[in-house]
């Protein structure tokens, strides 16, 4: 049935990258938040949410980041989404969120997008 | 044996009526006794009908005692257990024999052979001799009473000692015949004792009686063989006693079954005495087990009364304390990483806060995972003790549902305050409050469940009213709208609102999430188009109204899709904005096109960035032109193999359709929901909007706000 599950994997000095999968809706979108706050308790600001996997997304999954997104960027970080298949893609299109998020065809891109650590 | 009437008063009438046949029995041959020997001046065997005569009466007395006798054992037996009948019968048995005796010493007697002179002596005579038989009778009772009361089948038991006690009586009579009749009445009374006495077999109530119980029976026993040695060593030995020739006169050789019933008494008493004797020294144990039961029946009871978990903690806490004694107890719960302190009893529950400062007894109450009693804390942990008067405490980890929940603390302020049996009871105690706890939770949830369910149908009814139960009226535009929500309380909305140009328009909107916080947006949301409608001057800038308005006091995570359609029925033009809402599906001239003018949800940018996206196009329609509005409930409608129902089939529809009106083509796309979701539970709120060109709406009520489908989530 309705499977989320979200890894986090150390990419570099300081970026993060949480891949998600399956479905993210109301019940799952906790699951993600607290696996975001987790990663900025640690400290990390640089944020890749890999997409690749994750198959459905509600509105209420669509909220988690944009809970977290104001904090990191008045850190001096961002969340950048990368590598999301069409339907998910449309989903965040219909709403406008590609003006508030970068949206990367591909993890390396986005990765590659933050600007060298001073 | 006897087959009484289970009536209660028609036995209590047969007793009384027993008792006073034989009372008037008594008087009668108290009668004749007088006349036949006072008045007359005759010695009873004078003549032998007149001896027959009183022998008879006699026997009808003692068959009336009898009768009586049975009718008060059978009572007590129903109502009384073994220990407590044996205390009763034994009490009165030893009392009214040593009133007899007393009062047989004390009355002078004057028989002149066998022919009584005075009055009084007649009256005495007969007192004493009915004293005789009604105390061994009841003893006689009582011993039959103890023999019987665990077995069904008595009646045999109970002729063969009725046959033996007549027979004895019988050889006695006989024995002025032959010598061999009186050994024959020795044998028989040695039978008769060993049949009664093997019947009452082990006293096996005796042990589990507590120690004062015990001591009681002691006295008792002892009274009872004191008794019954001293009246029937009378009997036997002292032909010259009061009581001997009293029994004598009133029946040839009425002394000897009285005899022979105290001697078995004597026997049954000597057995009783020795009996509790060996039971004394295992008093302790059973008392102990007999408190904790009883404690833990009164807990257990406490435990169901209670209906909540602080109410429960309370009361087994106040229990606890008086039956350890304590100077002072209370229960801590530990509750998201903070101590609770319920049921303080005699101290203040700041204080026990404050004892938490001491890390000593800290560990010592939130660190120990089994019940500990500290005998005397000055010696085992000198330091816990500073500033505190505890000197010896028990502590009990209370465990619900296999998690430490809390603990359960006595104290002293002596030390060696408690010892192990306090400690043993409490023990005991921990696994039923602890199932207590689990019970009281429960509960509790129960009734929160059933608020929080009362409220979100309040929620529900507000919300359903906060919809417009009627379509606006127009010529040209014919509108309806339906809104089913998924859960109670969904974040769907729609509206008709009404332009500064006087054009009527409709408004679709979506707030991100569920339930309570979603619902009270939904609601804000509607405050602020009915302020904001009548100054815009069109659908993106009713948009951008509804933002600013919104900008900054939205929850983080929450935004609001929308889309506003204009209508301009004169000129049959629409304006449309879309705030990051679900496509609109229209049909213009027979080709099906999706609507989506560019713009972003609400609550996402501020209003500058919102302002400067959004975009309001302008659609021009003509009679039998359609158009769809819905939230993504519709399009994301899911069945059981979760695969979404898109708007392909809608589309298909609205290509196709031939009636043409704003009804129509709402239920033709609940079909289309109904078919993909193929009964499966609705997982988002579906709300529709349409309208219809060219048809003149009436204004009338077609609004339909359905009840919940599915299960709420």
């Amino acid at each position: 049935m309705t499977s989320f599950t979200a890894t986090v994997i150390k990419q570099g000095d300081d970026i993060c990258v949480i891949s998600i999968s399956g479905y993210l809706d109301a019940h799952t979108a906790s699951d993600l938040e607290s696996t975001m706050q987790r990663v900025l308790t640690d400290g990390c600001r640089r944020i890749v949410v890999d997409f690749s996997h994750l198959d459905y997304i509600s509105s209420a999954g669509l909220g988690v980041f944009m809970v977290f997104i104001e904090s990191v960027r008045k850190d001096g970080g961002d969340i950048k989404l990368a590598s999301m298949k069409d339907k998910v893609f449309s989903v965040f299109d219909l709403l406008g969120f590609p003006v508030l998020f970068e949206i990367f065809p591909s993890v390396s891109e986005a990765v590659e997008a933050f600007p060298a650590s001073a | 044996m006897f087959r009484f009437s289970d009536d209660h008063a028609n036995r209590r009438w047969l007793f009384a009526a027993i008792i006073i046949a034989a009372c008037v029995t008594v008087v009668l041959r108290m009668a004749g006794v007088s006349l036949w020997c006072v008045v007359a001046g005759h010695a009873i065997p004078d003549n032998i009908w007149i001896e027959i005569a009183l022998s008879t009466a006699s026997v009808l007395i003692i068959a009336g005692l009898v009768g009586a006798t049975i009718f008060h054992f059978r009572h007590r037996l129903r109502t009384q257990n073994g220990n407590e009948l044996v205390v009763s019968a034994s009490t009165l048995y030893a009392v009214s024999t040593l009133a007899l005796l007393l009062v047989s010493g004390i009355v002078g007697f004057n028989l002149d052979g066998d022919r009584i002179e005075h009055l009084l002596d007649v009256v005495s005579v007969h007192a004493v001799a009915v004293g005789v038989y009604t105390v061994s009778i009841a003893l006689a009772g009582l011993l039959v009473a103890l023999a019987t009361a665990r077995r069904q089948r008595i009646t045999g038991r109970l002729v063969l000692v009725s046959v033996l006690l007549v027979g004895i009586w019988t050889s006695s009579i006989l024995e002025i015949l032959s010598g061999l009749f009186n050994i024959v009445a020795i044998v028989l009374s040695i039978v008769v004792a060993i049949v009664l006495l093997s019947s009452i077999g082990r006293l096996n109530w005796l042990p589990t009686q507590t120690l004062d119980k015990k001591l009681r029976l002691l006295w008792l026993s002892m009274c009872g063989a004191f008794a019954s040695a001293v009246i029937s060593s009378l009997l036997l030995f002292d032909q010259t006693s009061f009581v001997s020739l009293a029994s004598q006169h009133f029946l040839r050789k009425g002394d000897v079954l009285p005899a022979v019933i105290n001697f078995i008494g004597f026997i049954f008493f000597v057995r009783l005495f020795i009996g509790t004797l060996i039971a004394l020294p295992n008093s302790g144990i059973v008392d102990r087990r007999s408190s904790e039961v009883s404690s833990l029946t009164k807990l257990t009871r406490l435990v169901a009364e209670s209906a909540s978990v602080h109410q429960l903690l309370s009361s087994v806490t106040k229990y606890s304390l008086d039956v350890c004694r304590a100077h002072g107890a209370w229960c801590e719960l530990y509750e998201d990483n903070e101590i609770v302190i319920v049921g303080a009893e005699l101290i203040h529950p700041d204080y026990v806060t404050s004892l938490h400062l001491n890390r000593h007894l800290n560990r010592l109450f939130t660190a120990t995972d089994k019940p500990e009693l500290v005998e005397s804390l000055s010696s085992s942990i000198p330091d816990a003790t500073t500033g505190t008067p505890i000197r010896s405490l028990i502590t009990i980890p209370l465990v619900a549902h296999h998690k430490r929940v809390g603990t359960l603390v006595m104290f002293s302020t002596v030390d060696f305050g408690f010892d192990q049996e306090d400690l043993h009871l409490l023990t005991a105690f921990a696994d039923t409050i602890g199932v207590g706890i689990d019970q009281a939770r429960l509960r509790e949830a129960e009734l929160e469940n059933e608020r929080l369910q009362k409220e979100f149908e309040v929620a529900r009814n507000i919300q359903s009213s906060l919809l417009p139960r009627s379509a606006p009226k127009s010529d040209n535009c014919d509108i309806d709208a339906i809104t089913i929500p998924a859960a109670q309380v969904g974040g769907d909305y729609f509206d008709y609102v009404r332009f500064e140009s006087g054009n009527i328009g409709t408004i679709i909107a979506d707030v991100s999430g569920k339930g309570i916080p979603a619902a009270l947006y939904m609601a804000t949301l509607k405050g602020i188009v009915l302020a904001e409608m009548r100054s815009s001057c069109g659908p993106a800038d009713l948009l951008k109204r509804i933002n600013a308005t919104f900008s900054g006091s939205l929850e983080r995570s929450i935004y609001i899709s929308l889309m506003c359609v204009e209508v301009d029925a004169s000129a049959m033009r629409l304006k449309v904005a879309r705030a990051g809402h679900t496509p609109a599906l229209m049909r213009l001239r027979g080709k099906v096109v999706t609507l989506a003018p560019k713009g972003i949800a609400i609550g996402i940018m501020p209003p500058d960035q919102f302002d400067s996206i959004i975009e309001e196009i302008e659609v021009d329609v003509a009679p039998g032109d359609l158009c769809l509005l819905t939230t993504d409930g519709v399009n994301e409608r899911r069945n059981a193999a979760m695969s979404e129902m898109t708007f392909e089939p809608v589309e298909t529809m609205l290509a196709s359709m031939r009636t043409i009106s704003a009804a129509s083509l709402i239920r033709e796309t609940l079909t289309l929901l109904d078919e993909h979701g193929e009964g499966t539970d609705q997982h988002d709120d579906i709300t529709i909007v349409s309208l219809a060109f060219g048809i003149p709406s009436d204004g009338s009520a077609n609004v339909h706000v359905k009840e919940i489908v599915g299960e709420p989530e």
